[in-house]
C-alpha cells in the first residue's frame, strides 16, 4: 500500500471522527431509501402507540380520585377498567407490531450490510489482506454489523430514541397537567439518573472491550497451542504451555471482574433509585394531598408515570452509547469500503484475443516495503511453451507469478499481453483463462468435485475425469469413503499435503486454462507420482502458455525458456543446455546429482 | 469430535449438578454469605409496596405528614443498606463464579495438554476452542445467578403472597399469584420453542462465520481463478438463511416480551375490578390497593428475570456436560510407573517386530518392521506417500504405541521411559512448521534459557543470519499470525533452528526441506553434516537426491521394509529405490 493512500486514509478517519453520529447517519440513508413504507410507517404509528401508553394512567387516576371523594360508583368503576383494558389491548397489539417490525428491519439491515460489504471485500487487492488478520475481517462482516450492533442502531436505535422522545413529551405534558411542581421535583432527579447512567455506562464499555480483547487473546493462544499439539508435545512443553495459559486466563478473570463490578453497581442503582424516587414522590406528593392542593388519584397517576418515564430514558442513553458504538463500526467497516482499489479494471475492456497468445514482459519491476524487490525484468512467452522460473529462496519467483493474472500491479514496466497491456483485458476473464496453483494449495469445505469445479460452469464430466487423470487423483480415489463427493476441509476428512496439491491441480486444469501458472506445486508428491504428473501434464498442455517453478532438473530439461532470477534480476535466460554452462545455474541444481540421463 | 452428549434426561442433570459440587464446595463460604445478603435485600424490596400502604392509609389519607416523614425516611434507610447488601452479593457470587470457571478452564486446558495424539486426530481446534472458552463461559450462570437468584425470587413471591393473604385479602392475593402460573408455562411453552430456533441460529452463525473465514483466507485462490460472483452468490444465500433465523427468534422474543407486559396491565385490570368493588364495599381501604397495583409491579421483575434465565439455565448444563466429557476423556498411553533412567546421548534406536493401525478398524500402516539404527548414524525413510514413514516418527516420539512389537532405545523399550525424558533428546523438524504467539526470540526456544550467543550462532548455521538482520526489530519481532511475514522456507529454516538449539541427541526430519531451494538445501546440508556430528538421525524426503550421503537407506511400501542400504548398494541393486531415483531425475 502505498504512502499517498495511507494519508488519504487518515484524513478519512478524523473527518468520521468529527461528526460521527452524523456521519453513521448518512451511511445508512441509502439502505432507508430503499423501504420508504416502512420508514413512514414507523413514523406515524409510534406516536399513536405512544399516545395510547401515556392515557392509560388517566383512568387509574380517575378511580382513585373517585375513590378519595367516596363517589365511587359500579358504573364508573365498570367503565374505566373496561377502558383500560381496551387501551390497554390496542397498546399491546400496536406495540408488538412496532417492534417486531423494527427487529425485522434490523436482521435485514445486517443482511443487506453483509452482502454490500463482501461484494466490496471479495474485490479488494491482495494488500488489503496482508493488512488486516483473517479474524478481524471476519469480524467486520458478522459481528459489527450484526442485528444486535449496527443493524440494531439502524432501525431500533434511531426509532426507540424517537419512541423515547414522545414518551418522555407525553409523560411530561400529562404530569405538568398534574402539578408542576411535583413535576420538577421528578424530573430533576430523574435526568440525573439518566446522566450517570450514560456515565457510567461509556465506563462500562472500556471495560466490556478489554474483556473482549482477553477473549481473543485466549482463543488465539488455544487455537496454536492446539493446532501445534505435536510441537507442543514433542518439544515436552506441556508446563509451560499450561503456565502461560494460566496468566491468559488470570488476564480474563481480572478484565472481567472489572467489568461485572461497574455492570451490577449500573443495574442495580437503576432499579433501585426509582423506587427511592418513588417515595419521595410519595413524600413530597403526600404533602400535597393532606393540605388539599393534589388529589390522591393524581399521586398514584404520578407514580405510574414515573415508571413510564424509567426506561425512556435508558433508551436515550442508550442511543448514545449505542451511537458511539454504531460510529465506530462504521468506521470500521468504511475502512474496508474505502480501501484504495490496488487492481483497477478497464473502463471498456477489450474482447480476450482469437488469435494464439503472447505474453511479454518489459523491464517489469516491483517492491515491497521491507523486501523482495523484482528488478527490470523482461521476457517473451508464446502458446504452446514450457517457461520455467528458477532461482534461491527469495530471488522472486512466486512474486513474479503474482503479477500476471494481475494478483499485483508492477510498479514500472509493463506485461502485454498480444501487444496490449494487460490492464486493457477484462479482470475476471483474464483469471478465468489463467490455471493457477500455489505453492501451498488453499481448498475449501466442500467435495472434491466441488472443489475441483470451483464453481464453474458448463464443464463436462469427460474434462473433469481428464484433469483428474492427469493431476494423478485417480489413485487416491478409492482412499475417499464417497470418491469425488467426499467433503473435504473443516467437515470433512483431513487431507495430506500432498492430496491437497493435486486436487488443486486438477482445480487449474479442469477449464483447460489458455495460461496455466504452476508455482512449485509438486514439493509434497513422492517421486513416482510426481513423475508420472509432469509425464501426464506434457500431453495435456499443447497449445497452452505454461509458467512454472519446480526445483526438479527433469522438468527444467523439458522447458523451452528458463528463466534464472537473483534476487530479483534476470542472471540468465536460455534452455537448460545452455544455462549448463552458467556457474549459479550450475551451482543450484547440477551440483551434487549426476548429470541427467 | 469424540466428546458427543449422550441424550440428557434429569438423571444425567443430577449427576451432573453433583459433579459440579466439588468445584463449589471450596466456596460455600462465599454462597452462605451471599445467601444471607439476599435474604435481607428480599425483604426490603418486599416491604416497599406495604410502606405505600401505610403511607396511604395511615398518614396521607389521616393528614398525618411527620408520621409520613419518618415511615418514608426509615424506609430510604432500610432500603439503602438492602441496596449494599444486594451489590455486595452479586459481587461475591459474581467473583466466585468466574474464579470457579478460571481454575475450570485451566483444569480443562492441562486434561487438554496430556491427552494423546490419537484423540486429537479426531477433534477439531475450532471445536476445542468453544468447550475450554464457550462452555465454561455458559457454565458461569450455574454457579452465580441461577440457584441464589431461584431461591431469592421464590422466597420474596411467596412472602409477598403471604402478606397480601393474611394482612388483606385472600381473594385478590389469589388473582395476582394466580399469574405467575400463567407466566411460568408461557415462559416453559416460549423456551421450549426457542431452543431448536436458537440451536439453529447458532448453527447459521457460525457458518456465516466459517464461510466468511474461508473466503478470506482463500482469497488469493478466489482471485486468482476470478470466482468473486460465485462466492458472493454464496454468502448471499448464507447471509440470507441467518436473516430468516434472526427474523423468526425476534419475532418470538419480542412477543412474548410484549405478552409479559400485556399480562402485567391485565393483572392491574383484575386488582382494579375486584379491589375496586371491594373498596366499593367498605371491605378494603384505598391504599391496600395502592399496594396490590405495587406488588405486582415487584412481582414482573423477577419473574421476567427468572423466564430470560431459564434458557441461560439449559445453556449451561448443556455446557457443563460437554465440558465434565472434556474432563473424563482418558488417555491412553500409559505412562511407566516406575521409569527406568535413560543412559546419556547418542542412542541406538531399534524398531523390533513393529505393527501399528491407527484404529482397530483400519489397515496396518507398519506389518512387522524392524530395523536397528546404530547411535549416530544418520538413516533416510523413503517410499510413496502412505508407506509409514511419518508413522515411524510418531511412534518413535511416542505419540502413539505399536500394537504389537517394541521400539527401543539403547536397548531399553521406550515405554518404560518417562515421556518427558524420552522427548526431551529429540529435536524435530517438520514440513509444517507451527508457530505460537510470541516473538521469533520465543518460538526458537520456546521458553528454554540460551545464551545470545549460542542462539547466534546455530541461527547463522542454518543460513538466517540475515533474515533475522533484516527484521525491524530482530529476535524481539512478533511472529504474525501464521508466521505470514515469512517465506515458506524461513519458516522452514527456523523450524530446524528451533530443534538444533535444543542440542537434542536424535534429530527427526519430516520433509524438512520440501520449499526450500536445492542451493540453500545444500549450504543448509553442509552445515548439517557438521550439526549432526555424534547425533542419530532419522530423515524422510521425497527428493531423494537429498538422501545421497545417508548411512543406510530404508524403502518402505504399504508398511513393509522392502529395501536396505547405501545410495550406492541400492543403486547397484536396480531395485525399487533405483527406479524411483531414476524416476526423478529424466
Amino acid at each position: 500500500m502505498g504512502l499517498n493512500s495511507l494519508n488519504s486514509l487518515n484524513a478519512l478517519n478524523s473527518t468520521v471522527r468529527k461528526h460521527s453520529l452524523l456521519n453513521t447517519l448518512s451511511w445508512l440513508w441509502p439502505y432507508w431509501k430503499e423501504m420508504p413504507y416502512r420508514l413512514v410507517f414507523l413514523i406515524i404509528a409510534t406516536p399513536m402507540m405512544v399516545g395510547f401508553g401515556v392515557w392509560t394512567p388517566q383512568f387509574i387516576k380517575n378511580l382513585f380520585d373517585a375513590m378519595q371523594a367516596q363517589s365511587l360508583t359500579r358504573e364508573v368503576l365498570n367503565q374505566n377498567v373496561t377502558l383500560l383494558l381496551g387501551i390497554g389491548l390496542l397498546h399491546f397489539a400496536l406495540h408488538s407490531l412496532i417492534q417486531n417490525l423494527r427487529g425485522w428491519t434490523n436482521c435485514y439491515f445486517e443482511h443487506s450490510f453483509r452482502v454490500r460489504l463482501s461484494h466490496v471485500m471479495l474485490r479488494l487487492g491482495l494488500g488489503f489482506f496482508q493488512r488486516f488478520r483473517t479474524g478481524d475481517i471476519t469480524t467486520r462482516l458478522v459481528d459489527d454489523i450484526s442485528e444486535k450492533k449496527l443493524g440494531w442502531f439502524a432501525c431500533s436505535g434511531i426509532f426507540r430514541l424517537y419512541e423515547a422522545f414522545l414518551i418522555i413529551g407525553g409523560c411530561l405534558y400529562c404530569m405538568l397537567q398534574l402539578h408542576v411542581g411535583l413535576t420538577l421535583l421528578t424530573a430533576l432527579p430523574m435526568l440525573a439518573v439518566a446522566l450517570f447512567y450514560v456515565r457510567s455506562s461509556r465506563q462500562a464499555q472500556t471495560y466490556s472491550q478489554q474483556s473482549q480483547t482477553a477473549i481473543s487473546e485466549l482463543n488465539a493462544y488455544l487455537t496454536s497451542t492446539l493446532d501445534g499439539i505435536r510441537v507442543v508435545k514433542a518439544y515436552g512443553q506441556e508446563q509451560r504451555a499450561s503456565k502461560a495459559f494460566a496468566h491468559v486466563v488470570e488476564n480474563q478473570y481480572s478484565k472481567d471482574m472489572a467489568l461485572a463490578r461497574i455492570k451490577s453497581l449500573l443495574e442495580l442503582s437503576y432499579s433501585r433509585f426509582a423506587e427511592i424516587g418513588i417515595l419521595v414522590v410519595f413524600l413530597a406528593g403526600g404533602w400535597l394531598v393532606i393540605q388539599g392542593q393534589l388529589k390522591l388519584g393524581s399521586l398514584i397517576a404520578f407514580n405510574n408515570y414515573i415508571f413510564m418515564l424509567l426506561w425512556p430514558l435508558v433508551d436515550v442513553g442508550q442511543f448514545f452509547i449505542k451511537g458511539r458504538q454504531a460510529s465506530v463500526s462504521v468506521e470500521r467497516v468504511r475502512e474496508l469500503e474505502n480501501y484504495p482499489p490496488e487492481i483497477t479494471q478497464a473502463n471498456t475492456p477489450l474482447p480476450w484475443p482469437d488469435s494464439s497468445l503472447e505474453l511479454s514482459l518489459n523491464q517489469v519491476s516491483f517492491a515491497y516495503p521491507h523486501h523482495q524487490i523484482l528488478n527490470d525484468i523482461s521476457f517473451k512467452a508464446q502458446a504452446g511453451e514450457i517457461i520455467a522460473l528458477a532461482g534461491a529462496i527469495g530471488s522472486g519467483k512466486s512474486l513474479l507469478l503474482d503479477l500476471i493474472p494481475r494478483m499485483l500491479e508492477p510498479a514500472q514496466g509493463e506485461i502485454k499481453l498480444n501487444g496490449k497491456a494487460l490492464q486493457a483485458y477484462d479482470l475476471e476473464q483474464l483469471r478465468s483463462q489463467i490455471g493457477f496453483v500455489s505453492q501451498t494449495p488453499n481448498l475449501f469445505s466442500a467435495s472434491i468435485r466441488e472443489n475441483i469445479l470451483f464453481g464453474r460452469k458448463g464443464i463436462s464430466d469427460h474434462e473433469l475425469q481428464a484433469a483428474i487423470q492427469v493431476a494423478q487423483i485417480e489413485q487416491d480415489l478409492p482412499l475417499f469413503s464417497e470418491g469425488l463427493e467426499t467433503l473435504i476441509g473443516q467437515r470433512g476428512v483431513k487431507l495430506s499435503g500432498g492430496q491437497k496439491q493435486r486436487i488443486a491441480i486438477a482445480r487449474a486444469l479442469v477449464h483447460k486454462p489458455h495460461i496455466l501458472i504452476l508455482d512449485d506445486c509438486t514439493s509434497a508428491l513422492d517421486a513416482e507420482t510426481e513423475a508420472r504428473f509432469w509425464e501426464a501434464l506434457r500431453q495435456f498442455v499443447p497449445g497452452m502458455l505454461v509458467l512454472l517453478v519446480t526445483h526438479r532438473v527433469a522438468t527444467l530439461q523439458q522447458a523451452d525458456q528458463i528463466i534464472l532470477l537473483k534476487n530479483g534480476r534476470v542472471a540468465a535466460q536460455g534452455n537448460h543446455q545452455q544455462l549448463s554452462q552458467n556457474s549459479l545455474y550450475q551451482q543450484l541444481y547440477l551440483q551434487p546429482s549426476e548429470p541427467a540421463a | 469430535m469424540s466428546v458427543t452428549q449422550p441424550p440428557s434426561s434429569s438423571a444425567r442433570q443430577r449427576d451432573l449438578l453433583e459433579r459440579m459440587w466439588p468445584w463449589a464446595k471450596p466456596y460455600a463460604r462465599s454462597f452462605a454469605l451471599a445467601l444471607s445478603l439476599l435474604l435481607f435485600t428480599s425483604l426490603t424490596k418486599m416491604l416497599g409496596p406495604f410502606i405505600l400502604q401505610q403511607a396511604v392509609d395511615s398518614y396521607i389519607l389521616p393528614g398525618n405528614f411527620k408520621g409520613l416523614v419518618w415511615l418514608v425516611a426509615s424506609y430510604i434507610g432500610l432500603a439503602l443498606l438492602g441496596f449494599a447488601a444486594n451489590y455486595i452479593e452479586i459481587l461475591e457470587l459474581e467473583k466466585t463464579g468466574q474464579r470457579i470457571i478460571a481454575d475450570l478452564k485451566k483444569r480443562a486446558f492441562d486434561h487438554l495438554l496430556n491427552l494423546d495424539l490419537n484423540w486429537f486426530d479426531r477433534s477439531n481446534t475450532g471445536q476445542l476452542v468453544s468447550r475450554i472458552e464457550n462452555d465454561a463461559n455458559e457454565m458461569k450462570v450455574l454457579f452465580s445467578t441461577v440457584f441464589t437468584h431461584i431461591f431469592g425470587n421464590l422466597l420474596m413471591v411467596l412472602g409477598m403472597f403471604g402478606i397480601m393473604a393474611w394482612q388483606y385479602d385472600l381473594r385478590l392475593a389469589v388473582y395476582v399469584v394466580g399469574l405467575c402460573p400463567v407466566i411460568l408455562i408461557a415462559a416453559l411453552t416460549f423456551n421450549k420453542w426457542m431452543e431448536p430456533v436458537l440451536i439453529n441460529l447458532r448453527k447459521q452463525v457460525a457458518e456465516v462465520n466459517g464461510l466468511l473465514t474461508e473466503v478470506i483466507q482463500g482469497i488469493a485462490t478466489i482471485q486468482v481463478f476470478g470466482r468473486q460472483q460465485h462466492f458472493m452468490t454464496e454468502i448471499s444465500q448464507r447471509s440470507r438463511e441467518k436473516y430468516r433465523m434472526d427474523r423468526r427468534s425476534n419475532t418470538a422474543f419480542n412477543t412474548f416480551f410484549n405478552l409479559l407486559f400485556f399480562i402485567q396491565t391485565l393483572g392491574i385490570v383484575l386488582v382494579l375490578w375486584f379491589g375496586g368493588d371491594l373498596v366499593l364495599r367498605g371491605h378494603m381501604n384505598i391504599g391496600a390497593l395502592v399496594m396490590f397495583m405495587s406488588f405486582i409491579r415487584t412481582f414482573f421483575v423477577p419473574i421476567m428475570f427468572l423466564s430470560s434465565q431459564f434458557s441461560e439455565f439449559q445453556k449451561g448444563i448443556a455446557a457443563a456436560g460437554r465440558m465434565f466429557d472434556l474432563l473424563d476423556q482418558q488417555a491412553t498411553l500409559k505412562a511407566s510407573e516406575t521409569p527406568e533412567n535413560l543412559t546419556s546421548g547418542p542412542y541406538t534406536i531399534e524398531f523390533k517386530n513393529v505393527w501399528f493401525r491407527y484404529s482397530e478398524t483400519s489397515d496396518w500402516v507398519l506389518r512387522d518392521l524392524s530395523f536397528v539404527c546404530p547411535a549416530g548414524e544418520h538413516w533416510a525413510l523413503v517410499g510413496p506417500t502412505g508407506s509409514g514413514k511419518t508413522t515411524i516418527m510418531s511412534l518413535l516420539l511416542r505419540f502413539y504405541d505399536p500394537n504389537r512389537g517394541q521400539i527401543l532405545l539403547n536397548g531399553l523399550d521406550i515405554r518404560n521411559l518417562s515421556v518427558n525424558e524420552l522427548r526431551s533428546c529429540m529435536g524435530l523438524v517438520l514440513q509444517d512448521v507451527t508457530f505460537f504467539p510470541g516473538t521469533l526470540r520465543s518460538n526458537l526456544t520456546l521458553g528454554a534459557e540460551i545464551p545470545d550467543a549460542k542462539l547466534q550462532r546455530v541461527i547463522a548455521e542454518v543460513g538466517l543470519d540475515q533474515l533475522v538482520n533484516r527484521l525491524p526489530e530482530g529476535y524481539e519481532t512478533e511472529i504474525s499470525e501464521g508466521a505470514r511475514n515469512l517465506s515458506e522456507g524461513e519458516r522452514q529454516l527456523l523450524s530446524f533452528g528451533r530443534a538444533l538449539l535444543r542440542n537434542p541427541d536424535i534429530l527427526i526430519l519430516d520433509e524438512a526441506t520440501s520449499h526450500i531451494d536445492p542451493d540453500t538445501e545444500r549450504s543448509l546440508q553442509r552445515a548439517m553434516s557438521t550439526l549432526l556430528e555424534g547425533r542419530t538421525a532419522l530423515m524422510i524426503a521425497h527428493r531423494l537426491v537429498t538422501i545421497e550421503q545417508a548411512d543406510q537407506i530404508l524403502v518402505l511400501r504399504y508398511g513393509e521394509l522392502v529395501e536396505q542400504g547405501n545410495h550406492r548398494e541400492l543403486m547397484a541393486r536396480e531395485g525399487v529405490y533405483a527406479e524411483m531415483r531414476t524416476l526423478q531425475t529424466v
